[in-house]
């Protein structure tokens, strides 16, 4: 799988990937670092990228991350160009509107609005939206010094375990097919025993809904609830009329579940409901 | 009075984004004529924002 990185924010997640190299093709993509240093967005979106990785035909899909806010986010359909032989998804990183800046604001419009409408026509694989706010009330971010570490490292180990369970044969249940044109995506997660979930990114009118369950091997061997307890979580989400299904494996940490919520709508960003509301 | 001309506008060039936001979406047209509307994106975005900026400052005087 590649694992491609643009800009700031990016290029730090992508890089974290980099002690399973074996797995992973890592692509990184920041000013002078891959791409030639520009002033404003509309000229990073100009330049032409060329990719010179060796080995990059054996990866047929990847996940680019990327935050929306910066400059450089500028060339990330110019990225997807040059990527277009691989089935991407995309990681969007919505960044913090209430302390943005009117430029940031400007370039998460563009790049928020296109990227969805690019996976709603195919043109890449899904579009994965995760809220930094959101992020940051999850991770918790602790001292200055370590709060991009820290959200940075958040978002890894969480790929980290998607591709596990997509990659290990689940003990029970099967991992749920998407339909074509569910492609606007993000994530939820919770502990199993109180089923709070916390979402990535408040999903509007999602449709479809895919839980990865995974249980402690002690509950997996002992408790007779755990199934359903599972049940009963999807069951609760079917009847807000989203098909759902789950799969089970096994896990070292204290029962939890990660969820994906699909949709096929375009999402509105925040500044947009609220000035909708006035 | 001045606030719900703004509001209009909004409402209008929203929709002319949606439009171009689709247009670009089918894939058509040269390497040349998509960076040309993505240039247009970013100058609309500017407005839209500019707009946006506006109606929430002055959010009370309705």
């Amino acid at each position: 799988m590649i694992i491609a990185g643009l800009g700031q924010a990016g290029k730090s997640i992508a890089k974290l990937f980099k002690p399973h190299s074996k797995k992973y093709k890592i692509l990184i993509f920041d000013s002078d670092d891959g791409l030639e240093k520009r002033d404003n967005v509309e000229d990073y979106d100009a330049q032409d990228v060329k990719i010179n990785a060796r080995g990059l035909k054996s990866h047929p899909d990847g996940i680019l991350f990327v935050c929306g806010s910066g400059k450089v986010a500028g060339a990330t359909l110019r990225v997807l160009e040059a990527l277009s032989a691989h089935r991407m998804t995309v990681v969007y990183i919505k960044p913090d509107l209430e302390f943005a800046s009117r430029e940031e604001r400007m370039r998460h419009r563009v790049h928020f609005h296109v990227l969805q409408e690019y996976a709603r026509s195919g043109k890449i694989d899904e579009m994965i939206i995760i809220d930094n706010k959101n992020i940051i009330k999850m991770a918790g971010t602790g001292a200055i010094k370590n709060y991009f570490e820290k959200v940075n490292y958040f978002i890894y180990s969480l790929f980290q375990n998607l591709n596990y369970c997509l990659n290990v044969e689940q003990e029970f249940g099967s991992i749920h097919k998407i339909k074509n044109i569910s492609r606007i995506s993000t994530i939820g997660l919770a502990k199993l025993d109180d089923a709070k979930e916390k979402m990535l990114f408040e999903l509007d009118k999602i449709t479809e809904s895919c839980y990865y369950m995974n249980i402690e091997e002690e509950d997996l061997d002992n408790d007779e609830t755990i199934l359903k307890t599972c049940q009963q979580i999807v069951r609760e989400n079917n009847e807000k009329g989203r098909e759902s299904s789950f799969a089970i494996w096994t896990a070292s940490d204290p029962s939890n579940y990660i969820v994906k919520h699909y949709t096929h709508y375009i999402q509105e960003d925040e500044q947009k409901k609220n000035t909708k509301r006035t | 009075m001045n606030r719900k001309r703004i509001q209009k506008e909004l409402k209008d060039i929203i929709e002319v984004e949606k439009k171009i936001l689709f247009a670009l979406s089918t894939g058509e047209g040269t390497e040349k004529e998509v960076k040309f509307v993505v240039e247009k994106l970013f100058e609309i975005a500017d407005y839209i924002v500019s707009l946006e900026n506006f109606l929430e400052r002055t959010k009370n005087e309705d």
